[in-house]
């Protein structure tokens, strides 16, 4: 039995985008389900330019947070890794991803534990939801 | 089928408790047939009946009220007789009842009770009336079936005992075997088998001596009768007959008659009769018409022969009926003590085992009478030295769960009174929101209907939404002095009388606007610095003052306040005096309470929502100081408390200040006023740090950031800030450390600082109560502008002109 939750956001252009949230419930979320909540941010921010702002910040910082994680999983390096999914719980806070911050804590639970095996899954699903949510940050605000 | 019964259906297993209970009956009526033995002179004890007792469990009722007659029947054949059944058939009926409502372990005691005053004496009197046996004989069987019932009952319960556990012996109710049932069946078998064992070796050894007795004494009879006889002195030889009791018949060798005495006697030829015993040259023979066996010894005689020299041969013969008579007699006596002896050994079993279990008996009815939720029933005194053990567990047990009960049932009466309150609270927070809401839709209303009139509406939709603002004031301080935590958070030092003056300020016009004289005294002991929330400190000067304020028409409020140290901490006293029209007696103890204060007092158009004294006595005693009030009714009121605040620090340049106006300061809900404030914030992530200056920004705040905590320092070095964010994680000096240098910086430069840390959730709670000196609060990243407005919203209240 699926549980959705449905959340509508409404772009200035006209055009009613719905932004979806869709959760399984008992199941991992999958970066099919990863989708930013405009809605949401203008209830926490309000101001459109300032959203606009933190977006293009979100759009350069989060792939590169998302690399160097990437390199020090690879490298095995876990303090770097650990820095690098602190970068990435606050850039995804101030975006409000709820979805993809759990797999952030995943991550971090996994170096916290020495458990580096367990890791490149959680990585790559991140990798593929952050990808996801910088191509909707670039939409903005026609999203 | 044993294995498969309990596979089978409810008809298919009453079909198979036929099938076995009447082959248990059929077994047991072939052993009564063919494997009875003779006690004594026709006296049989009867082997079958243990498993009729059987085929009465087996059976299902009400059939197996029959099941000891059918094992009993072949004693019709055997006997020459019904008469034995009735009896039987009534043990059938007894046991059948028992079984039926579960008594299990009165069986052998009823069994017991009932061959003694029933059975034995249903049988003689059959047997004396009907089978016209003669009276000593009909006592002496009745009783040998007494005791040869109670031992065959007894068998039969070894048997069923033996094999309940196989399903088809007995219903699922009958397996359930108690310790009741098991201590009964010990002690009967004690005491039943040896007395059984001892009866049936008595019996068969008396009945051996009889007859030794009476051929010796026949042999004896012949020696005389052969002495006399060769003397031919047949005169002696017929006195000694007569004498002895014998019938005489003396032979030639061709087998005539020479001599007779009484020869009638010899009717029974060889033909005729049946040997019941031969001893040397006696011989016993009985009737072989007769089928009931002590009939048969009844009518026996001792016949005895010997051969004379000349050929000649002497036979003597004598009726045995009289000996076994006598043996009847004496053993009557005999019996009646075994039957007794078996009856008082299932009757004592089944006492033994009562007063063995009845300490066992009563822990069970005490215990059920706890669970049932009597207390007359009394636990047992006495008992050995486990049950007593196991008597004092259920106390201490019962106890425990008693005192549960209560707790529970206190719980219970205050969560209920607790919902009860709840929704008064919840009624009266509709009706006090709907009332100025309802104003100000109707003067919305109003003013769409008549647009010039809208002007004037303004005015009324003011003091509407100023009347909700303070019922949201006063919930949230209740709310915030009903929380522990919050005091935590709050806590800082702050001066005393700088707070105490802040406070009093605004008091001081309105007083003036309204006639009434208002005087604050402000002891020297207030100038000193003090670890706590000033917030709380400021509501209950500010909601007392306020309370005199609105409660006096005429006349004066005086404040005064001092301080003193007390324990290591910092004991803060104060009174609020007021020449207004006092407080009812009746209210005197209700007015704490949420909602209960002001009924009664306000003059017309004055409004009240009764939370500020709860309010008030929340903080007063959650800082473990006291609150009291002296009232009259139309003279005034005096409010005195003590408020504790921990540790102080030297009073800071300048002394006390004196009261003076000031603008007046609400507080907002939320919304924090940062107008004149000037912010630090320090986080090496530009997005969160994005944030944080945003929502900053919004409130009024001036704000300055910094990448790092080393530049943070440099920053704080240059400016004094009221207010700093600092971000845990941060390269270089992290967040406490930056936290450290910073409170050392205002030691050196007496400027106190509010210190805010952003952390992660699960670092959030270490910090709280580990560094309360460095940080004055947590807040948890990613920051929410709701979270970090209440939290600064307590630090900088938003002023009026923000609402």
């Amino acid at each position: 039995m699926r549980d959705r939750a449905h959340r509508a956001g409404y772009c200035e252009c006209g055009a009613a985008h719905r932004i979806v949230l869709v959760m399984h419930r008992g199941e991992r979320p999958d970066s099919d389900s990863i989708h930013l909540d405009f809605a949401d941010l203008r209830a926490e921010y309000g101001d459109e330019d300032f959203i606009a702002d933190i977006l293009r910040v979100f759009t350069l910082d989060c792939p590169s947070a998302m690399e160097r994680l990437d390199l020090a999983l690879s490298a095995g390096d876990v303090a770097e890794a650990g820095r690098a999914a602190h970068s990435l719980r606050n850039i995804l806070g101030v975006l409000r991803c709820a979805p993809a911050l759990k797999l952030v804590e995943e991550i971090a639970a996994g170096l916290r534990a020495g458990d580096l095996q367990s890791l490149p899954g959680p990585a790559a699903r991140l990798r593929g939801a952050i990808e996801v949510l910088v191509a909707e940050g670039k939409r903005f605000p026609c999203s | 089928m044993l294995l498969g019964y309990s596979r089978l259906s409810k008809r298919g297993r009453l079909a198979a408790r036929w099938i076995a209970g009447l082959a248990v009956a059929a077994v047991g009526a072939a052993l009564t047939h063919w494997f009875s033995f003779d006690l004594a002179f026709g006296l049989i004890f009867l082997t079958g009946n243990a498993f009729g007792v059987l085929a009465v469990f087996i059976l299902p009722w009400p059939v197996n009220i029959f099941g000891t007659v059918l094992t009993m029947l072949p004693t019709i054949a055997l006997w020459g007789h019904p008469w034995s059944l009735p009896p039987y058939l009534l043990e059938g009926l007894m046991l059948g009842i028992l079984l039926r409502r579960g008594h299990f372990d009165k069986i052998l005691v009823a069994e017991s009770l009932y061959w003694l005053f029933l059975g034995v004496p249903l049988t003689f009197l059959l047997y004396a009336s009907f089978f016209g046996m003669p009276a000593d004989g009909a006592v002496a069987a009745a009783i040998k079936q007494g005791a040869n019932a109670l031992v065959n009952a007894f068998l039969g319960v070894a048997l069923y005992f033996a094999g309940r556990r196989i399903p088809l012996f007995a219903s699922p109710s009958q397996r359930r075997q108690s310790g009741r049932e098991n201590l009964v069946f010990l002690l009967d078998g004690l005491l039943i088998v040896p007395l059984g064992v001892i009866l049936l070796f008595y019996m068969s050894n008396i009945h051996q001596i009889t007859v030794k007795n009476i051929t010796a004494r026949t042999s004896y009879a012949m020696s005389m009768a052969s002495e006399s006889l060769a003397e031919n002195s047949f005169t002696i030889l017929q006195t000694v007959l007569k004498e002895q009791g014998y019938s005489a018949l003396v032979l030639d060798p061709s087998g005539a008659t020479i001599w007779s005495y009484r020869p009638g006697y010899f009717e029974q030829s060889d033909a005729t009769s049946r040997l019941l015993g031969i001893r040397g040259t006696t011989i016993i023979l009985g009737s072989a018409h007769q089928s009931n066996p002590m009939r048969v010894w009844m009518n026996a005689v001792v016949r005895t022969r010997k051969d004379l020299p000349d050929g000649k041969a002497i036979f003597l013969e004598q009726p045995f009926g009289p000996y076994v008579e006598d043996f009847y007699r004496s053993i009557t006596a005999i019996f009646a003590f075994f039957l007794l002896m078996l009856t008082m050994a299932g009757i004592a079993a089944y006492a033994a085992a009562a007063v063995f279990l009845r300490p066992l008996e009563l822990l069970r009815r005490t215990a059920e009478s706890v669970q049932t939720g009597e207390r007359a029933a009394k636990w047992p005194e006495k008992g050995i030295q486990e049950i007593r053990e196991l008597r004092d567990s259920l106390v201490a047990m019962t106890g425990a769960v008693m005192t549960k009960e209560m707790e529970l049932g206190e719980a219970k009466a205050a969560a209920e009174s607790m919902l009860r309150r709840s929704e008064r609270y919840t009624a009266f927070i509709a009706h006090e929101v709907k009332a100025p809401l309802s104003a100000i839709l109707s003067a919305i209303e109003a003013g769409g209907e008549s647009p010039e009139s809208r002007a004037g509406l303004l005015p009324m939709i003011g003091t509407s939404l100023q009347r909700l603002v303070e019922l949201v004031d006063g919930l949230l301080d209740q709310a915030t002095a009903a929380s522990g935590a919050a005091e935590l958070r709050h806590r800082k030092p702050f001066a005393l009388a700088k707070e105490a003056e802040d406070t009093l300020a605004p008091f001081a016009i309105q007083a003036r606007r309204k006639g009434l004289s208002f005087t604050s005294t402000l002891d020297p002991s207030l100038a000193r610095t003090v670890v706590g929330d000033p917030l709380q400190f400021r509501q209950v000067l500010a909601n007392l003052v306020s309370n005199a304020l609105k409660y006096t028409d005429s006349g004066f409020v005086r404040v005064a306040l001092d301080a003193r140290e007390a324990e290591g901490t910092c004991l803060v006293r104060g009174s609020v005096a007021d020449s207004g029209r006092g407080i009812e007696s009746t209210l005197l103890d209700d007015m704490w309470k949420p909602f209960a204060a002001g009924k009664g007092r306000l003059a017309d158009g004055q409004s009240s929502h009764g939370l500020g004294l709860s309010v008030v006595r929340r903080i007063v005693e959650g800082s473990g100081g006291s609150i009291g009030v002296e009232s009259a009714e139309a003279r005034g009121s005096t409010f005195s408390f003590e408020l504790r605040f921990d540790g102080t620090a030297e009073a800071p340049a300048g002394g006390v200040p004196a009261a003076g106006p000031r603008p007046v300061i609400a507080r907002a809900a939320i919304v924090p006023d940062l107008r004149p404030v000037s912010v630090l914030v320090a986080d090496d992530d530009l997005l969160s740090r994005m944030a944080s200056v945003h929502f900053l920004q919004k409130w009024g705040g001036r704000i300055d950031e910094a990448e790092d905590g080393a530049e943070a320092l440099r920053l704080a070095e240059r400016k004094a800030y009221d207010l700093v964010l600092l971000d845990e994680h941060m390269p270089g000096a992290n967040g406490l450390e930056v936290a450290r240098r910073l409170r050392r910086m205002e030691g050196e430069k007496g400027r106190a600082r509010s210190h805010i840390l952003l952390s992660s959730a699960e670092s959030a709670e270490r910090f709280q109560p580990s560094v309360p000196d460095l940080i004055d609060a947590v807040a948890v990243k990613p920051l929410r502008a709701e979270t970090l407005g209440r939290l600064l919203a307590a630090r900088f209240p938003a002023s009026a002109d923000t609402l």
